[in-house]
């Protein structure tokens, strides 16, 4: 300390605007852990495209006529028996488009690629499903960082000192978690934008591009759901690593819930799958929704129960579950002391 | 206005085991505007419980706190600024740079990249400012942790054991910062210690606490003073000191002999040894006040709590 003379003793030292936003920002960015996090994340990408352009193979003009013409067989042939189901009399209490179903037509059966001699990538078929792999791997890793975004500050005790810098509690946590919703859904919404591009590509090279009229509405409507389920899975390890005021009970309890509650949710009282956060989850990022089936216990042969849990209904779900465990968690912060 | 105004705080700690724990119990202090404050107390007095409740991390159950004129923790919003701390251990991001921690400080409080760096200079860190900070010793910790205090060029800056781990030379450089922002006119520097030499030789004032309560306040010398014996040592010429010591007994003092000349105790008024001596035609050479150190007040101040205070300075 032999330069304590040079030492601006005097007032004056606070020349730019204090944020505490940008403070947390720098912190994320200087995180080791999300940066290796994300180096991992990105390698297990690149190793699956590239596993994906050495399986794939663009198919010929030759190819995809012989994978037509099969597609328009089958149509013709299935049509053919939809023909002679409709004129027989369909068992009691059931209609007849019950029983014999809708006129067959050729987006029943599938991908194009899937008539191909050797496989194509097909948009129709493997754009969603990659979608979806890579927007749950990533709402994954989002989990892990949220939990680890608060827990390293318990495990380090540095929140208290953080409180001699900003006394106002609610507006930490309020930072850190704008900063955390915000740098996760960035994120989020690029690792689907580089799988738009790629799988585009991949289609475009490897595969075929021909899809349904309404196809990308449908799909990016998806991805924005997959991004949200992100910035909920980054919410949920938060919430959870700060009511517990550490990162691995979060990661103990998260594994608790899903291999013991939900198993035995579904197995004593399989009604409630209705409110477990897989089924809300399937519900949620699914196209369609999702339907949540059960036997009820008792009945003889089984009669099934049926649920639709639809993309609002679900995020619903979820963000209340989320945001219940965010809530306690922070009014504790904000009413304990700090040692 | 006081830099610290405290009046009856009480803060009691529930446990699951062992019943409450009263850490602060009807304290009062007071601390001035400008130079060095010494708070002291043994483990458990109740120091470190105060400095959380005047930073808010911990609330009092009752009492009033003012800082820098202002209520806390309802005014520490605005006072922030104003306020620098070290708490026990410095604590930082482990993972992080020294430098890096300071410039996630600095973006909190909006302090310059320069300053930062000036600070790190102070500290003489600057060097190894980008090594991770659980790679640090404890004393470039703890210099990290002085570094981040005088960021804010605070008014009030509160230390808990700043010379934690540090090496004598260390030390030195630390009191010497505290002494020069003591005397800046403008810091009040409230230093929590138990090195009783420490305080004697830095602080301006000092509080003593014991059991959650302050028992002693004021400036290092009139402190010193509550515990003055009313003993002096008497020098005389050698060939004199045989007959001074039957002279002072015949007069009724209590004498021992003492590396110096004659230790007699609890004379009263001096001036009866000087007459006495000059009476039988003995003429001092000195007559020094046996005045107690810090720490012979500290214990008899704390009595039952001292036992685990460490009395020394390693310095």
């Amino acid at each position: 300390m032999s330069a304590l003379t040079s030492l601006t003793l005097g007032a004056g030292p606070v020349v730019r605007r204090p944020s505490l936003l940008k403070a947390e920002a720098r912190r994320f960015r200087s995180r080791r852990l999300i940066r290796n996090l994300l180096l991992l994340g990105v390698i297990g990408y690149a190793v699956t495209v590239v596993v994906m352009f050495t399986q794939y193979e663009k198919p010929s003009a030759e190819g995809l006529r012989e994978a037509r013409q099969r597609v328009d067989q089958m149509v013709a042939e299935q049509a053919q028996y939809h023909a002679e189901c409709v004129k027989t009399t369909p068992p009691d209490g059931m209609t007849i488009d019950d029983y014999c179903g809708p006129v067959p037509t050729a987006s029943d059966f599938g991908d194009l690629s899937n008539f191909l001699p050797r496989q194509a990538f097909g948009l129709e078929r493997g754009f969603g499903d990659f979608a979806q792999v890579f927007g749950i791997g990533f709402a994954a890793l989002a989990f892990l960082i949220g939990a680890t975004w608060i827990g390293a500050e318990w495990s380090s005790k540095n929140l208290a000192s953080w409180l001699t810098w900003e006394p106002r509690r609610i507006r930490v946590m309020t930072a850190k978690l704008t900063v955390l919703t915000v740098l996760v859904a960035v994120m989020a919404a690029l690792v689907q934008l580089v799988w738009w591009g790629t799988g585009y590509l991949l289609a475009s090279t490897r595969g075929v591009t021909d899809v349904p009229v309404d196809f990308w509405g449908e799909q990016w409507a998806m991805q924005g759901r997959l991004v949200a389920f992100a910035v909920l899975a980054a919410l949920g390890g938060f919430a959870l690593a700060n009511l517990t005021h550490n990162t691995g009970a979060a990661f103990g309890i998260a594994f608790l819930y899903f291999a013991g509650v939900e198993t035995a949710v579904r197995l004593l009282n399989p009604e409630w799958q209705r409110w477990l956060l897989t089924d809300n989850s399937i519900g949620f990022i699914n196209p369609k929704g999702w339907t949540v089936v059960w036997l009820d216990p008792g009945a003889f042969m089984g009669i099934e129960s049926r649920v639709f849990l639809s993309h609002w209904g679900s995020f619903g779900t979820l963000a209340i579950v989320t945001g219940v465990v965010l809530l306690a968690g922070i009014g504790l912060v904000a009413r304990r002391d700090l040692s | 206005m006081g830099a610290i105004e405290i009046v009856d705080a009480h803060k009691t700690y529930r446990r699951r085991r062992g019943g409450p724990n009263k850490a602060v119990n009807g304290l009062d202090l007071v601390v001035d505007d400008g130079g060095v404050h010494g708070f002291l107390g043994p483990n458990g007095s109740g120091k470190t419980t105060t400095i959380r409740m005047l930073l808010g991390l911990v609330r009092p159950d009752s009492g009033t706190l003012q800082v820098l004129g202002q209520p806390v923790p309802h005014a520490l919003p605005s006072l922030v600024p104003d306020i620098g701390a070290l708490v026990e251990t410095p604590i930082f991001f482990p993972n992080f740079s020294g430098r890096t921690n300071l410039r996630i400080l600095g973006d909190v409080a909006g302090i310059s990249s320069s300053r930062q760096e000036e600070c790190l200079e102070v500290v003489g860190l600057r060097e190894r400012a980008d090594e991770r900070f659980k790679a640090y010793s404890l004393g470039m910790k703890q210099r990290l942790g002085i570094a981040a205090a005088l960021l804010k060029s605070p008014r009030l800056l509160i230390l808990d054991e700043p010379s934690n781990g540090l090496d004598p030379a260390g030390i030195r450089e630390v009191r010497e910062l505290i002494r020069a922002l003591g005397a800046d006119g403008r810091t009040t520097v409230f230093l929590s210690s138990h090195l009783l030499a420490e305080v004697q030789q830095v602080c301006d004032h000092v509080s003593i606490l014991a059991r959650g309560r302050c028992v002693a306040s004021g400036r290092v010398a009139d402190v010193l003073a509550t515990g003055a014996s009313g003993d002096v040592v008497v020098s005389l010429d050698p060939t004199d000191a045989e007959r001074g010591l039957e002279v002072l007994q015949d007069n009724g003092f209590q004498v021992a002999v003492h590396p110096d000349g004659i230790h007699a105790r609890d004379v009263g008024d001096p001036a009866r040894v000087t007459r006495a001596l000059a009476d039988s035609g003995i003429y001092l050479r000195g007559l020094t006040p046996v005045i107690a150190d810090l720490e012979s007040v500290f214990l008899e101040l704390t009595a039952d709590d001292a036992a685990d205070v460490t009395a020394g300075d390693a310095a």
